[in-house]
């Protein structure tokens, strides 16, 4: 699979604004849990910091590898000779891309879980490298296995916040649209389910992933703002 | 039936009890003010000096006292905005 097969000639150069549109959100996610971790010590502001790092590093593995394939394509053009290192190289990137997308939101999901045991991690490890491998030749194993941990993450967000025992007008409004975002990032992993189908696919994807994170950034900027 | 105070909601009653004192507080004082038990109060006194939110010094009369520090105060300034972060995500 080589990129272009997966997004329409017209969108070339705009996935890669969002995705880096993507790695800011979620870089100033971890940002502040990490910020939240060295006032108070508390290990899962870390854990969450943590996850949201490993997604953001997901996003410029991503925007890198595409960067230097379309200038490699601009230079050169599409030639026999350098397809399939081209292919090599979109593979490598992709896999990274999947492993580190995959294990920033496990991690999110275990510590909504509030599961904090080091005896799993190479289990978890191991399963999340077997499932990027997979999705490799299958990218619906990738799909589905984002959809399963967004499902989590937006059942965890909205149990574990109904039983914080305060709640003000900001944080309600602030945990909707966290619920919102993860909801329609569940439908942007939906929509690139269908991408072996129709190039589309990918645009609608990448436009769901930005509103999803505009939903989140949203309600980090309610947070920040106040004082 | 109340429920049980976050370990943030605990902090932020402890430091504000010092901050009302004037920044400095005498460990009694500062149990009652906060609300705990001798032994949560210790528990909680141990994590704070070590995470440098409160420093231990000692009055003229020899006698522990508490004061905040900088990045006490720092927690009090952001404690709002932490807790909206954490009940947003579900923390």
């Amino acid at each position: 699979m080589i990129f272009g097969a997966t997004s329409p000639v017209w969108f070339l150069g705009f996935d890669l604004i969002l995705e880096l549109i993507f790695f800011l959100v979620t870089g100033l996610i971890a940002w502040y849990a990490y910020r939240i971790h060295r006032l108070t010590g508390y290990r899962q502001y870390k854990r969450w910091s943590t996850g949201f790092l490993f997604v953001a590093l997901a996003y410029v593995v991503n925007a890198l590898t595409n960067l230097f394939l379309y200038f490699e394509l601009k230079e050169n053009g599409l030639m026999v000779s350098t397809l399939g290192e081209l292919t090599r190289i979109y593979n490598v990137g992709l896999l990274i891309h999947m492993l580190f997308f995959l294990a920033g939101y496990v991690i999110l999901v275990f510590v909504s879980l509030r599961v904090d045991d080091a005896r799993l991690s190479p289990l978890l490890l191991f399963l999340i490298a077997v499932t990027a491998l997979a999705s490799l030749p299958f990218s619906w194993v990738f799909e589905l296995a984002t959809i399963m941990l967004f499902l989590y993450l937006i059942i965890l967000t909205a149990k574990n916040t109904r039983a914080h025992r305060k709640k003000t007008v900001h944080s309600s409004r602030c945990n909707q649209l966290v619920i919102i975002g993860f909801s329609i990032l569940l439908l942007g992993q939906l929509a690139y389910l269908f991408l072996p189908l129709w190039s589309i696919s990918y645009v609608v994807g990448h436009v769901l992933e930005l509103l999803g994170y505009a939903a989140l950034i949203a309600s980090m900027t309610i947070i920040l703002r106040r004082k | 039936m109340k429920k049980k105070r976050s370990q943030l909601e605990v902090i932020h009653d402890m430091l504000s009890s010092v901050q009302a004192k004037g920044g400095r507080i005498k460990p009694t004082h500062l149990m009652y003010k906060s609300n705990l038990s001798y032994k949560m109060m210790q528990e909680y006194l141990a994590t704070l000096l070590e995470r440098g939110l409160l420093a231990e010094e000692k009055d003229k009369d020899n006698k522990k006292i508490y004061t905040i520090t900088d990045k006490g105060l720092t927690f009090l300034f952001e404690y709002r905005r932490m807790t909206e972060f954490t009940e947003a995500f579900g923390l």
